[in-house]
């Protein structure tokens, strides 16, 4: 009798974790789902500061998690400014005095645009798994959704965001809701993803609301207007010369 | 009993020692009457100064009674005794005791400043007592430039200047050759006829007890004779 | 008997000498010291008004909650208007707009490749309208290179940066920022000379650019993020500052967040802060200088005192009472703290005076031109500084005499009687 308790249980237990992925396999999938070998969109960023609300809006291209290329569209004052990211370098084009001046070091801390994203934020490896270990806190509903919540911890400390806790849509692999921490454990920016649409095989957030913690704002909205993914993007795209162009 | 200035009765006066109190004045019974020319007679430590200095509202006596014109002298406030210096005593001391920085002309006038007179008064108080001594030439001469007598003088004429009922002289002469000594005697024993101010002498100068009316010999705090001469 | 103490004092050398000498002393080092520390207080006060604070200073109400953050981006936009208003209101004050803001200088090769970049801090004011802002920070005086600005997109470098990036005058670089609603701003600008800022922060990374350069860069056309007021006559007078910028307040200040909010000198920069302390200094100098004066001359006293004990012995024989002698010993003190501090007034103001004039010049000593302190430094001579130097110098002496006094009432006056006698 005491035998067959214990075979019982342990079945139990194996049925547990056969439906519950691990964490590691929740960012895997995660990262399966948002990331691509290019991926090609049009967005629009709606900054809300202190004094004034405006919309900027870019051409967007990226390739793997290394190479992304940005021109902006409008306001007229910034059409023509491009921003290139190759691997650890950051360039940005500035369309009326013809020059291409590269962002590194403490500038990359600076807001982008005066958004509620620093340069350091668009810098960012997309690929969580490669940068974060997972820890499971449990599973909760977040705004009518099934998530997981998740405790992410850096494996670098190169890494600007030493920890962060997100809810992860479990049907879709879509991370809802994102809190980015300090060493210290402060918060310094949350973020909210929404209009969850099917593109394809995927699941993709069309619009996200970056906050900025630190700094006074209603944050900045991300609204991707359209996208494309695995698009073939000529080489030349993601190449220093097309700045001057 | 009215013409009495100074009535001292079962008087005794003790200071403490290391060992117990001393005895200075041992149950004193004197009286000294207005105009009186007398003295304290006596070697030294035989508490001729202490009776002075009680006599004078400096210190007060330790039992029995002293009256100083009426006053009590043990009741005096600090106050009332100052009072009763500056109005009715005059002091003259063997070391002159002259204010030097002032002049012969302020030094005598310096008694009048605590009483509240006129400029003119003192002025007039002062000529005068400076006449009576001789001093009129001196007057604006400072202590240093004096002989020991004309300092004594000069000290004699602060005295005598508020004509105070009574004058308490400590040992007058010790600092005077016989000349200045005789002199300044002199001159009280006129002043003390002319003006029937009372003097009472401490001292222990054969010159002194000469010119005495009364002398009053003290022998360890105790008076061992009181005797008065025949006119 | 005024009369008679007087006499005795001026009589009596020794009575007199010693204390006048240390009350004079004393009172024209207290005139220096105070006047000299006034002065250098006022010229860091002057100077700080010019560098940074104003005598007043006009700024947007959302700008001031972050003032220490210079916040361009929440200063005025295109009130040009405005300013003339309050100009012609205000015509004791020269008015100056000033924008603070944080930039990249990055310096390329001829490809257009970032050779070199050094985080900066830009000060943009009026260079090419006037000289007045030239004055205020003293740029003639303290430029190490080059010269001044005389056309659009020339600027001055902390001379510091300019050796670090080693750049040479002439050099066009990049200016890289944002603009007030937060675009990216970029900039050509030319180095055309250098500059020593005296203040580490700004040495470190330190530009100097024209306010019109810098509203197009910072797409802020016709604002500034402060609007600085210098008093014509440069004679600072907080109480008055304070009713004034109360008025202006009352009379221009809404619930609008970037409505006009005056503040003056002291209300910033913890000048106000510096201001009492600098008060508080002086009347501890104050107290510190009667305590030491006061003990000097208790022991004095005291010397004086048992001289002295022969005329008091008499002076208590003759009829005068203890309170009476320690009123006159009281009455001697003030005659001889107040000569003694009228002396020391006018020695304070001979050594004084003449750094009031030509100053005392620090840059002989070695020390470089700065914008943050004025080179020379003069002291400042005020009826203020008389009073609070000639008070001391009466209390001192009362205060010595007090306590050397009280040794009379220790005595018996028998006891003092006595002493005649020896």
């Amino acid at each position: 009798m005491k035998k067959l308790l214990i075979l019982i249980l342990a079945a139990f237990a194996l049925a547990v974790q056969a439906q519950n992925p691990t964490p590691q396999q929740i960012l895997r999938a995660i990262d399966q789902n948002l990331t691509s070998t290019t991926v090609k969109s049009t967005s629009r960023m709606v900054i809300n500061s202190r004094r004034s609300t405006r919309t900027v809006a870019s051409i967007n291209y990226s390739r793997g998690n290394t190479d992304f290329y940005t021109e902006y569209t409008s306001p007229p004052r910034d059409k023509g400014t491009k921003m290139l990211k190759q691997g650890n370098s950051l360039w940005i084009y500035d369309p009326n005095t013809q020059r291409t001046v590269q962002i590194s070091g403490n500038m990359l801390r600076q807001s982008v645009m005066g958004s509620d994203l620093s340069y350091e934020d668009f810098m960012e490896e997309s690929s969580l798994l490669e940068q974060y270990t997972a820890a499971l806190e449990g599973d909760l509903t977040y705004e009518g959704r099934d998530c997981w919540k998740l405790l992410l911890t850096a494996k670098s400390n190169r890494i600007s965001y030493p920890s962060k806790r997100i809810y992860v849509d479990k049907a879709r692999n879509v991370p809802l809701y994102e809190e980015w921490f300090a060493r210290s454990g402060r918060l310094l920016k949350t973020i909210k993803a929404s209009n969850v649409t099917r593109i394809g095989s995927r699941w993709y957030p069309r619009r996200v609301v970056f906050k900025d913690e630190l700094k006074q704002g209603r944050g900045t909205e991300y609204i991707v207007d359209s996208i494309e993914f695995d698009v073939p993007i000529p080489a030349s795209i993601f190449s220093r010369t097309q700045l001057g162009n | 009993m009215e013409d009495k200035l100074v009535v001292i009765s079962k008087m005794s006066k003790a200071f403490p020692t290391g060992e117990g109190d001393f005895l200075a004045l041992k149950n004193i019974n004197l009286s000294f009457a207005k105009g009186e020319f007398s003295g304290i007679v006596g070697p030294s430590g035989s508490g001729k100064t202490t009776m002075l200095n009680i006599i004078g509202s400096l210190d007060s006596q330790t039992e029995g009674e002293v009256k100083v014109m009426g006053y009590e002298i043990k009741e005096l406030s600090s106050k009332q005794a100052a009072d009763l210096r500056s109005r009715h005593l005059g002091f003259i001391f063997q070391t002159y005791n002259l204010l030097p920085v002032y002049t012969v002309y302020e030094n005598v006038e310096f008694p009048l400043l605590l009483l509240s007179m006129s400029k003119e008064e003192r002025h007039k108080a002062v000529m005068q007592a400076l006449e009576w001594l001789g001093l009129t030439d001196k007057i604006k001469s400072r202590p240093a430039q004096l002989s020991g007598g004309q300092c004594q003088r000069v000290a004699i004429a602060r005295a005598m200047v508020k004509q105070p009922g009574l004058v308490l002289a400590d040992e007058p002469t010790a600092n005077l050759d016989t000349e200045n000594s005789l002199h300044i005697l002199d001159m009280m024993k006129k002043l003390n006829q002319e003006l029937g101010t009372s003097f009472i002498f401490s001292t222990h100068d054969q010159k002194v007890i000469d010119y005495l009316r009364r002398v009053i010999r003290l022998v360890d705090g105790e008076v061992v004779s009181d005797d008065t001469k025949a006119r | 008997m005024f009369d008679f103490i007087l006499k005795g004092i001026f009589r009596d050398r020794s009575r007199f000498l010693f204390p006048i000498i240390i009350i004079s002393a004393g009172v024209s080092l207290m005139v220096f010291f105070l006047s000299f520390m006034d002065g250098y207080i006022e010229s860091m006060i002057r100077q700080n008004a010019r560098f940074e604070t104003g005598h007043v200073k006009i700024v947007t109400k959302a700008y001031n909650e972050l003032i220490s953050q210079k916040p361009y981006d929440l200063g005025f936009l295109d009130n040009q208007e405005e300013l003339d208003v309050w100009k012609t209101e205000y015509p004791q004050f020269d008015w100056a707009e000033r924008i603070t803001f944080g930039a990249i200088l990055d310096k390329a090769d001829s490809l257009g490749n970032s050779l070199s970049q050094g985080q900066v801090m830009g000060f943009a004011l009026d260079l090419i309208g006037g000289d007045l802002e030239i004055r205020n920070l003293r740029l003639k005086e303290t430029m190490a290179k080059g010269r001044l600005p005389l056309a659009p997109g020339e600027i001055l470098l902390s001379d510091r940066t300019f050796e670090a990036m080693q750049l040479q005058l002439g050099d066009s670089l990049m200016l890289l920022g944002s603009t007030a609603d937060g675009s990216m701003a970029f900039a050509q600008v030319v180095i055309i000379g250098t500059v020593v800022f005296g203040y580490e922060a700004l040495d470190r990374g330190g530009i100097i650019m024209d306010l019109e350069d810098a509203r197009s860069f910072l797409d802020m056309p016709g604002g500034s993020a402060e609007v600085l007021g210098f008093l014509r006559s440069d004679s600072y007078n907080d109480k008055e500052i304070k009713k004034l910028t109360t008025a202006f307040n009352d009379k221009y200040s809404t619930e609008d967040e970037y409505s006009p909010l005056m503040l003056s000198l002291s209300d910033q920069n913890g000048l106000g802060y510096i201001l009492w302390i600098t008060d508080f200094t002086f009347l501890m100098m104050s107290l510190v200088f009667i305590l030491i004066l006061g003990i000097v001359l208790w022991n004095s006293g005291l010397m004086s005192g048992i001289r002295r004990y022969g005329e008091f012995g008499i002076r208590l024989a003759i009829g005068e009472e203890k309170k009476h002698i320690y009123r006159s010993l009281i009455l001697e003190s003030l005659c001889i703290g107040t000569i003694g501090s009228l002396i020391g007034l006018l020695l304070g103001f001979i050594f004084s005076y003449p750094l009031s004039i030509w100053g005392l010049d620090m840059s002989q000593y070695g020390k470089t031109s700065t914008m943050v302190f004025e080179n020379v430094i003069r002291t400042k001579l005020s009826i203020g500084i008389f009073i609070t130097s000639f008070i001391p110098g009466i209390c001192a002496s009362l205060l010595g005499t007090a306590l050397a006094g009280t040794a009379i009432y220790k005595r018996q006056t028998s006891q003092l009687f006595k002493e005649l006698e020896q």
